[in-house]
């Protein structure tokens, strides 16, 4: 018989004797939208690594795993290959705040959205935010409705 | 009254204005089901990490909301019969003007947390 590898008296495992990197980090929240974090948590195949040989606290690991998921079905990360750095079409992220849509009519303006769509577009150096105005989205929302 | 977060993911063959007309498609009905948007974001085209009928590229939307719990299955069943949207999530959200703050400092720099714990790793190590 002999004695047991893992006596409970005597043993820890190696990653609970050091702190979670995440919560020393201070990183308060793990997103789905994060892929650059979550790649550093995935193997070249695509498999979630475990937590022990992350050193992460079980509380993170819950909250990793279920972002990675979330971002796999989403497209952000894929299932059998990890991240595959790739440069897209736009090479900077184009964020384009819109205005909320308003039930009730608001005054009228001249701008219209392929101004703004293009603009934004020049501007790529900074990625700066536009707001597109209500009434340009409207009248553009209706007369694609009308053809669809 | 629960505030959502809604991803969803369009086919690249659209134009920029044909693009945001979809989202304030989706805007206006929220408004007229008794809800309210509040943060509206085009997060860009994207390469997919996997195919998805056979297309590479996306366009993908962030739209932060609020809502009564009824407008759950009104908005499921838009979204099937709608052919142009890939995918889709609905997520509830705690704190939305928090998140939509989390996700421009994404975009700004996406390897913001990712560096936080690098950093630490190189350090402890």
């Amino acid at each position: 018989m002999g004695r047991r590898k893992r006596d409970r008296r005597d043993y820890t495992l190696k990653s609970r004797k050091f702190d979670c990197p995440i919560t020393t980090a201070k990183i308060a929240q793990i997103d789905h939208k994060d892929v650059e974090l979550l790649q550093l948590f995935v193997t070249e195949k695509g498999k979630i690594l475990p937590a022990r040989s992350n050193y992460i606290s079980a509380k993170n690991q819950r909250m990793l795993t279920r972002s990675i998921k979330r971002a796999r079905d989403l497209a952000l990360l894929s299932y059998t290959q990890g991240y595959v750095p790739t440069e897209s079409e736009n090479t900077t992220p184009l964020l384009v705040k819109t205005d909320v849509v308003k039930t009730t009519d608001s005054e009228t303006s001249d701008q219209s959205i392929n101004e703004s769509g293009l603009a934004a577009e020049d501007e790529n150096t900074s990625s700066a935010a536009e707001t597109i105005t209500n009434n340009a989205g409207k009248n553009q929302a209706g007369t694609s409705e009308k053809n669809l | 009254m629960q505030n959502y977060e809604f991803i969803f993911v369009v086919t690249p063959e659209l134009n920029d204005p044909d693009a945001l007309s979809v989202s304030t498609k989706y805007q206006e009905l929220i408004n007229s089901n008794g809800g309210k948007v509040l943060n509206a974001n085009l997060w860009g085209r994207k390469k997919l990490a996997y195919p998805i009928n056979k297309k590479e590229f996306g366009i993908y939307f962030v739209i932060y909301f609020e809502a009564p719990t009824s407008f759950v299955k009104i908005l499921s069943e838009k979204i099937a019969f709608d052919e142009i949207i890939l995918r889709n999530m609905l997520i509830k959200c705690e704190d939305p003007q928090k998140e939509q703050k989390f996700f421009e400092s994404l975009v700004e720099n996406p390897k913001v947390y990712a560096d936080l714990y690098l950093d630490l790793r190189k350090g402890g190590e």
